[in-house]
């Protein structure tokens, strides 16, 4: 083996040419080596040097640029939820649609420009002509506002603007048939809401529409739930990224891994009420055309379901169009059930009837002596009607409605116990029911009470309350007196099916069981029709069924004199469907109707308390009303 | 390396030769120096003499004479090839493809879509027709009415049956607006709104809500 600096073969046969110059050569070569192999070693160092700096600490900052060059971000639009009703049935949804538009300088140059080329292409004004005859043919005369008919489409592309809108809510199947044969017409993403019972509930569902001036464009709610549950339905849109042509954002280059989702859209979750809407459409028609009979200025009604305060119904005389409500006028946007306070009257004396059985002061059947009149503080209340002092029984005073009877019982009562009870049945406080724009009514404070406070309150004067607030004190005593604050969303459902009930509202005992139960017996009395023991509500009777319920007038205050009028009233009227065995509650509020023959919500109930039997198959009572002695 | 000396046979090379000549001839180098041409040729013969002992005894056992340390390169070779072709075409069959799937995708993509909004239209119309104030349209149309009250008929335990309520009739409802179906000869024909506006009498039918 040669030894090191001896490159030199150990044998070397003689020879008589001169010394090769192998030891130089091999020399030479051996430097060679080392320096290509320095330099390779140096330029790969280099390189890996490059590979740090561009791969560890320039990355971001490059593909960062890289993307910028290449790709181009489009927002995915969410899909909002629906608004479906307990049966599914939907009552607000929304559909993808196209809005159509163009850029005419600019088309009219790019003609232009492709005009010199081809001279047998025809001028712009012949192309403008033939894009309007196809809108015409495709969309018809009208899309989503925007007339689409020849003259104005080729008015509108002759224009001298760089940008129109030529048509919206266009179906997406007819724009792209558009944009295939004209491919200059440009088409942007709207997502139009669509409510398929047109002025059915509007005043509780509300409004939705397109914000164009948002960016990205959305739908958000303008009025009702859509509105206050917006957040909820609307979602959060994704983020896509796809990879463009340079110097031209539209030109998607095509293929495998050239489209990332960043983050995909959220739909938003759709909302299940606890509406019905058949029974709805029917409560709606009722309300509507009693209240247009009766004269008032306006006029609602609500069902309940009395076992688990859910609202079934919720009508106003007057609705709007929600695809069009922009035209629709403040007094149709109202949900005059929740939004609107009034003094309910007699439907109020059902506290001092459950507060008086509670407490023990009387049995339905005690018989009262009731004057004319009475005086409380600085007041006199005298009854409806004018008597002497008469004899009645406890359950007489409110079947006859008896202010006077009332009052006497009341006093028994105490202010503090009926106090008390004003809170537990739930007044002076919202419900929380979700209805958005909801009033809480006014109850006075207790230590504001003065002298005469106490003369008005127990029958129903003097305080506020909205309709809902009245319907769910019946709802109480209904449900065995338990209060469940009434409520309108029953559940919601995400994208994928999965339905998560609303948290059910905490129930307040209200009155023992016992003394719920008496009283719903009691209030049968209310619409007994028999020979000189008539109660004030007969016409709310329904045969077969157990009616229990309350009548009511509250004077409403003229203001001229700042005084209770005596010829405008709140005319109101709750009851349940049936005492024995409590399914429906229905409240109505009618606001000062003026003919004589309809000042009574008494023949409302009971077209109504029909409906539902009807409806929800409704067992009859297993024994009628008995009657009840109601003046002795 | 120096070019081995041709001994015995000297046929063309090649790869397919089948005595292996060329490999067994070559020797091998091991130091990478020159040798003089006497020492090449005394090479040569050894090998030669290796050749012959060996061909005399083993004769026609080819394939296991080769000398220790040599490898057949050609079937390897060929190998590589093989391997390398079918690599090739298998990446370009791939690649189109993928290509030929990606157009598909796009394709299907597209009448998903389709038919994803062909759903959201249908889907319209039901959610249209299903509402009850289209259902109200559409029974009005037929001449139906709402009901009044019913009556309601309850059996006791002994058999009887006990009623409650009196029907009401609801108001008749207006003509509907189609001409009735039974058409009177041509010969007889009456201006069809003559027939709208004067129905004949059995055609004013009262609609009576059953019982429950």
């Amino acid at each position: 083996m040669p030894g090191p600096g001896n490159g030199r073969p150990a044998r070397r046969p003689l020879s008589v040419r001169g010394p090769r110059p192998t030891k130089r050569r091999g020399g030479n070569s051996r430097a060679r080596l080392v320096v290509g192999r320095l330099l390779l070693v140096g330029m790969l160092l280099v390189a890996g040097i490059k590979l740090v700096q561009v791969q560890g600490f320039q990355a971001e900052a490059l593909s960062a640029q890289a993307e910028k060059q290449r790709a181009t971000p489009i927002d995915i639009p969410a899909e909002r939820g629906a608004i479906l009703d307990r049966n599914g049935n939907q009552l607000a949804f929304s559909i993808e649609a196209r809005s159509m538009y163009a850029v005419p300088n600019l088309m009219r140059d790019t003609w232009a420009k492709a005009l010199e080329a081809h001279p047998e292409y025809g001028s712009f004004e012949d192309r403008a002509r033939s894009i309007a005859k196809l809108f015409q043919q495709t969309l018809g005369t009208e899309a989503g506002g925007y007339k689409t008919d020849e003259a104005t489409i080729y008015e509108k592309l002759t224009r001298d603007t760089t940008y129109i809108e030529l048509a919206d809510n266009v179906d997406p199947g007819k724009a792209s048939a558009i944009r295939e044969r004209f491919s200059d017409i440009g088409s942007e993403y709207r997502a139009v809401r669509v409510y398929p019972n047109g002025q059915l509930a509007s005043n509780i569902i509300g409004a939705a529409n397109w914000r164009k001036d948002l960016v990205p464009g959305a739908t958000h709610g303008q009025l009702g739930l859509e509105s206050s549950q917006d957040s909820l339905l609307a979602g959060s849109n994704g983020r896509r990224v796809v990879d463009t042509m340079q110097g031209n954002n539209n030109v998607v280059i095509p293929g495998p891994g050239r489209e990332r989702e960043l983050v995909a859209a959220t739909p938003g979750k759709s909302l299940e009420l606890t509406l019905d809407v058949d029974t709805q459409y029917v409560l709606q028609n009722m309300v509507s055309d009693y209240t247009a009979k009766s004269g008032a200025k306006s006029g609602s009604a609500v069902v309940l379901d009395s076992k688990t305060g859910e609202i079934l119904a919720m009508a106003n005389d007057q609705t709007f169009d929600p695809a069009d409500f922009g035209k629709a006028s403040d007094d149709q946007k109202r949900n005059v059930a929740v939004t609107s306070v009034f003094e309910p009257g007699s439907v109020n004396k059902i506290i001092t009837a459950a507060a008086a059985i509670e407490a023990g002061l009387f049995k339905p059947d005690d018989v009262i002596p009731v004057p004319g009149s009475i005086k409380v503080a600085d007041r006199i209340i005298k009854d409806a009607w004018d008597h002497g002092e008469v004899d009645m029984t406890f359950t007489g005073v409110f079947a006859k409605s008896s202010n006077v009877g009332t009052l006497i019982a009341a006093q028994q009562v105490g202010q503090d116990k009926f106090a008390e009870l004003l809170r537990k049945f739930g007044l002076g406080k919202r419900t929380q029911s979700g209805l958005p724009g909801e009033e809480a009514g006014l109850v006075p404070p207790r230590n504001q009470w003065s002298g005469s406070t106490f003369g008005n309150l127990p029958i129903g004067q003097g305080l506020s309350m909205t309709l809902l607030q009245m319907t769910g004190m019946y709802q109480a005593i209904a449900n065995n007196g338990v209060r469940i604050p009434p409520r309108i969303i029953r559940a919601t459902v995400d994208a994928n099916g999965a339905r998560t009930e609303t948290e059910r509202p905490e129930s307040v005992q209200v009155v023992s069981p016992a003394t719920a139960k008496t009283v719903r017996d009691m209030f049968r009395a209310v619409v007994q029709n028999e020979p000189g023991q008539t109660g004030t509500g007969k016409a709310a009777a329904l045969p077969g069924y157990q009616i229990a319920g309350k009548t009511g007038t509250g004077q409403q205050i003229d203001k001229n004199c700042g005084c209770y009028s005596n010829t405008m009233d709140w005319i109101t009227f709750a009851g349940m469907l049936s005492a024995d065995n409590p399914r429906y509650v229905v409240g109505i509020m009618l606001d000062a109707p003026t003919e004589a023959k309809y000042k009574s919500a008494a023949p409302l109930f009971h077209d109504i308390a029909s409906y539902l039997s009807q409806r929800y198959q409704v067992p009859l009572s297993a024994e009628q009303s008995p009657v009840v002695t109601l003046t002795p | 390396m120096t070019a081995p000396a041709r001994v015995g046979d000297p046929s063309t090379p090649g790869p397919a030769r089948p005595d292996r000549q060329r490999s067994l001839t070559a020797v091998p180098d091991r130091t990478g120096r020159t040798r003089s041409a006497a020492a090449e040729r005394a090479y040569a013969r050894r090998a030669q003499r290796t050749q012959n002992l060996r061909g005399a005894v083993s004769g026609s056992k080819q394939a296991a004479q080769r000398q220790p340390g040599t490898t057949p390169k050609a079937p390897f070779v060929v190998m590589v090839m093989v391997v390398l072709v079918a690599g090739i075409a298998a990446i370009m069959w791939l690649s189109t493809q993928a290509a030929a799937d990606s157009y598909q995708l796009q394709d299907a993509h597209t009448e998903a879509t389709n038919l994803s909004r062909q759903v959201e239209q249908l889907r319209q119309e039901v959610a249209l027709a299903e509402s009850p104030t289209e259902l109200a349209k559409a029974a009005a149309k037929l001449g139906l009415v709402l009901a009044g009250d019913p009556a309601k008929l309850r059996q006791l335990p002994d058999g009887s049956i006990e009623v409650y309520g009196t029907p009401s009739a609801v108001e008749a409802p207006a003509p509907p607006a189609t001409s009735p179906p039974a058409q009177p000869p041509a010969d007889q024909q009456q201006p069809p709104a003559d027939q709208q506006q004067q129905p004949p009498a059995g055609q004013q039918q009262q609609a009576v809500p059953g019982g429950q």
